[in-house]
């Protein structure tokens, strides 16, 4: 039992102070509510702090193998912990500005971050469907959040009947596994898997569905339809957040799945993933250079990096899901902080809307602004020194290393692709003369955001080390 | 000091923009501290290039640091004959052309020069790594201080050229990355040691099949003929050269277009030598077309930079030529023919964006007779317009006559076409300065200002150079010849072995 607990530690810990954020969120007075993100900033750092695990290789499980705490979960808490404060500290004038400053928004993405949690350390598929809904229900709060804007409130539905359409098929598969293997444990599947094959026709359907609900939670073609949407209508810090944070635990969760319960069969999985992956790069990136509004190119491209992450799964090796591990982190940075800035201007009136013209002739009479877009976009398309290339870098290394050079040769043409409306905004900023004049008004804590983000990804590629190393001691 | 004297080469320029950055808001402030540094940083490559060892073929000035354990990764730099004279033209030329530069930069000159000494350190890194990620970092860096100095400060179709630059090279070097990361794989497979040192897989470079050397070496072969250009992936180059600004212009031209090059003669040549053989027909023929092609299209420019660029094509084609003549008179009259051209071209550019900058016109046919109003420029073009045709005692001829030799031993066929090349150079040439300095004089130019001093103290070193390179080049040739005899040792012994 005392096992058991020290395996959840972590998530009991985030718990009591997701729980003390309501008791604060009371006390907050109406315009103070800012504070309550605070303290959610100072809670997940303490609880990222408290929970480093003790040594490399360290695993616990609990509760009878259903749960499992080890660095693993560790480097996606991480990736989370990332996202949750640059998109806490992005969202505090936004929500100002919009007068939307509730306690509660800071409170529910504080919950998603314990759903996301489960499903990352869940080693039964009933801890990680409860953890996905734990997830998923905050998500579709937050996109619908600015209930006072139309686009919000079309995200919201959108993402919640979509999403519980999802989560449904999903459900709906996990009972044909557990018809067929008799569990929900990953390695007692594994166990069937290796003795039956995935012969039986109900095994594989079960399998088929979840993959796509979990296609689904990624935002993977054919099933991404409706991202650009529910990106595009959300309030613009929860864009930035919902990019990165749930599609890292649900290639967190569904790694774990794959690599203890659907090792045996490796080979017919791949095949499906390497499609998606193929499919979601292409597409994603194809129609993002359509698009004439940034944010919803950046929506688009969100879409485009799930395929590359799809990449790190196919390639089903070590390097593989490390590579997704660290993808993910650089991620965070790189696009809450690109989402961030992007509400940090319109905030401050330095862009009209998010249409590419706004950003003409930027650079001139915001240099610094300009500079941190320029980072983050070359760092999103992935050019080096900047810290989005380590993390293609490696997703590139593990597709090599399984020896799927095709996948490979897709996936770098694709960067090449990408690189063509991501260098659009550079244009627009740096070659083009401005449109309108405007006056600005400064406020610091989406600076802050915007500062950190950009410093790291400037550094990361100097001292890769410090998350190469956490993603290297990782085993499944 | 020695000891990181690369180390300083990279960093002095990033760290110089910093403090530049950090403490003058001024265009002009910025402008004179920028050359400053590049001063400084010139002045840095001498003590490289006296205390540089001419007798062994082995890297100098070694520093290594491990940077990335887990994946093998170090930092990792040195010189050896064959990246020591492009260190010192890199550093070179981009002192003269910020000095260039002072009065042609109008609008946001800080961002100008900040980016400019960004770029300096990115290439010095290009021509120092000795780890393939640290290299890798710096070759795709260099694009994007590049794409800025294009884009921002360029001419009229400054955008369309900026992108197509950099799509351009960005997608021929995508390939490569995973090159790069199939012979660390390869490396580490055979030898038990993953690692992403050159030298290392350099050496184990016997034991890689055929089948794999072929599929690596068209990688590397994709991105290098993009970056030189080669002959059909040349179409960037016109357009970028004529948008950039004169400083742009001087370091694609001078120092960008040698990166493809020296790819050429540190990667494939080494890394893939039986691959690198099998494709000498191929890589001969297109280098031919480069240079015949490069310079017919060169003939009919109407516009002076245009033609410049096109006579680009055509001298790199004798480069590739020389370097994959594969014997010791070819390799080395390539790198001496790189060298010369950064030095010729970088100042044909700079010379046309001096006459740019007074009269706003670069078409051949809007000028006319200025030889009567400016005669020290008419006398300085001639002499580069010599040097680019390969006028005996100028640098120009000893590289092409060099290349010649060489490709004449075991190319003879393409040789003897290639030759033909150097006639069409005096063509375009003569023609182009006929048109310009010596018909009837137009009186619109009357009185247009000739070289000022400025002007004068950045052509200047260049006049020296081609003329030294020309009457003793063994200066320069004595810095490659120990590297690349050993290269030409190491690729025939894997040549050996593997038949």
């Amino acid at each position: 039992m005392a096992q058991s607990i020290v395996s959840i530690l972590p998530e009991i810990l985030m718990t009591i102070f997701g729980l003390l954020l309501i008791v604060i969120d009371v006390l907050a007075a109406e315009d103070k509510k800012a504070g309550v993100g605070y303290f959610g900033i100072a809670f997940i750092i303490l609880a990222l702090l408290a929970s480093i695990p003790p040594f490399n290789g360290f695993k616990i499980f609990g509760f009878n193998k259903m749960i499992v705490w080890d660095v693993y979960s560790y480097a996606f808490f991480l990736t989370f912990s990332f996202a949750y404060i640059l998109s806490t500290l992005g969202s505090v004038d936004y929500l100002k500005e919009r007068g939307i400053n509730k306690g509660e928004y800071y409170i529910v993405m504080f919950f998603s971050v314990i759903g996301m949690m489960f499903m990352v350390s869940a080693t039964d598929l009933t801890v990680f469907y409860l953890g996905l809904e734990t997830m998923a229900i905050s998500m579709y709060i937050l996109a619908g959040y600015n209930k006072k804007d139309l686009l919000s409130n079309e995200a919201g539905i959108k993402y919640f009947i979509m999403g519980a359409f999802s989560s449904g098929i999903f459900l709906y598969g996990l009972t044909y596994v557990l018809g067929y293997t008799g569990s929900t444990k990953y390695h007692i599947i594994a166990e069937y898997i290796r003795t039956n094959g995935l012969s039986h026709y109900s095994i594989i359907f079960g399998l088929i569905l979840m993959f796509a609900g979990f296609a689904f939670k990624i935002s993977a073609v054919p099933f991404h339809m409706w991202a650009p949407d529910v990106y595009n209508g959300a309030p613009t810090p929860v864009a930035g957040f919902m990019t990165v944070a749930p599609k890292a635990a649900a290639f967190g969760g569904m790694i774990r799945f794959l690599m203890i319960a659907g090792m045996p069969a490796s080979s017919k999985w791949q095949l499906f993933f390497a499609i998606l992956a193929v499919l979601t790069m292409t597409y994603g990136n194809l129609v993002a250079i359509a698009q004439n509004n940034v944010k919803r190119m950046l929506a688009y491209s969100a879409i485009s990096h799930a395929g590359y992450m799809l990449i790190g799964l196919v390639a089903a090796n070590d390097y593989g899901y490390r590579a997704i591990a660290l993808y993910t982190m650089i991620y965070a940075f790189m696009n809450i902080g690109a989402f961030t800035l992007l509400g940090v201007l319109k905030n401050k009136g330095i862009i009209d809307d998010e249409r590419l013209e706004s950003f003409a002739g930027l650079a001139k009479k915001h240099p610094l602004y300009s500079l941190a877009m320029l980072i983050f976009m070359f760092s999103l398309a992935g050019i080096p020194p900047l810290a989005g290339f380590i993390g293609k870098f490696y997703i590139f290394m593990a597709a090599i290393k399984a020896k799927i050079y095709w996948l490979a040769i897709i996936g770098v043409l694709n960067s090449a692709i990408a690189c063509y409306y991501y260098m659009r905004v550079t244009v627009y900023m740096y070659f083009r003369e401005a449109e309108y004049e405007v006056e600005a008004n400064v406020r610091p804590a989406a600076f802050i955001a915007t500062f950190i983000a950009t410093i790291v990804v400037l550094l990361l590629t100097v001292f890769p080390s410090t998350f190469i190393n956490i993603v290297k001691n990782m085993i499944v | 000091m020695m000891g990181n004297i690369l180390t300083i080469l990279i960093f002095f320029p990033v760290f110089a923009a910093l403090v530049i950055f950090a403490l003058w808001r001024s265009g002009k402030a910025t402008m004179w501290a920028a050359f400053v540094a590049s001063v400084i940083e010139f002045i840095l490559t001498m003590p490289l290039m006296w205390n540089f060892d001419k007798s062994t073929a082995a890297m100098q000035f070694v520093e290594k640091y491990s940077w990335v354990k887990a994946w093998g990764i170090s930092y990792y730099v040195g010189v050896d004959g064959i990246s020591i004279l492009m260190v010192f033209l890199t550093t070179l030329l981009t002192m003269i052309s910020i000095l260039a530069s002072f009065k042609y930069i109008g609008k946001r000159q800080r961002e100008f020069y900040l980016a400019m000494l960004i770029l300096e350190a990115a290439i010095v890194g290009v021509f120092v790594a000795l780890d393939f990620f640290l290299f890798y970092i710096f070759w795709e860096a260099m694009l994007i201080p590049m794409y800025l100095i294009i884009g921002v400060w360029g001419g009229q179709r400054r955008i369309y050229a900026a992108i197509k630059f950099f799509l351009y090279t960005l997608a021929g070097s995508v390939l490569m990355m995973l090159a790069i990361i199939a012979l660390y794989f390869k490396h580490g497979q055979l030898t038990g040691e993953y690692t992403f040192d050159i030298l290392k897989i350099t050496a184990a470079s016997a034991q890689y099949s055929v089948g794999f050397q072929t599929i690596v070496f068209l990688a590397f072969f994709l991105g290098f003929a993009i970056k030189v250009p080669m002959f059909p992936f040349h179409t960037w180059l016109p357009d970028a050269h004529v948008e950039a600004p004169t400083a742009g212009s001087v370091i694609l031209a001078g120092v960008l277009l040698k990166m493809g090059t020296y790819g050429f003669l540190r990667f494939c040549l080494p890394i893939t030598p039986v691959a690198s053989v099998k494709f000498v027909p191929l890589i001969a023929a297109l280098s031919v077309i480069a240079i015949i092609y490069g310079a017919l299209v060169a003939m009919v420019q109407e516009d002076v930079k245009k033609l410049v660029a096109y006579s680009s094509v055509s001298h790199m084609g004798f480069v590739t030529l020389g370097i994959y003549a594969l014997n010791q008179a070819g390799i080395e009259g390539g790198i001496l023919q790189m060298f010369n051209h950064g030095i010729i071209t970088g100042a044909l550019f700079l010379l046309i964006g001096l006459i740019y900058e007074r009269t706003h016109t670069r078409l051949i046919a809007d000028y006319g007779g200025i030889a009567k109003y400016v005669p020290v420029y008419a006398t300085i073009f001639a002499i580069f317009s010599f040097g680019s045709i390969g006028l005996p005692s100028m640098g120009g001829f000893i590289g092409e006559f060099l290349v010649l030799v060489g490709s004449f031993k075991s190319l003879s066929n393409y040789a003897i076409v290639a030759a033909s090349g150097v006639i069409f150079a005096a063509v375009y040439m003569l023609w182009m300065y006929q048109r310009v300095f010596f018909q009837t004089p137009n009186s619109r130019w009357e009185g247009i200002e000739d070289v000022n001093v400025r002007e004068f103290i950045y052509l200047f070193p260049l006049i020296i150079l081609v003329f030294w390179t020309g009457l003793y080049p063994e200066t320069f040739t004595s810095y490659m010849h120990e590297s690349v005899r050993s290269l030409l040792e190491h690729v025939n012994t894997v040549n050996i072995a593997l038949k």
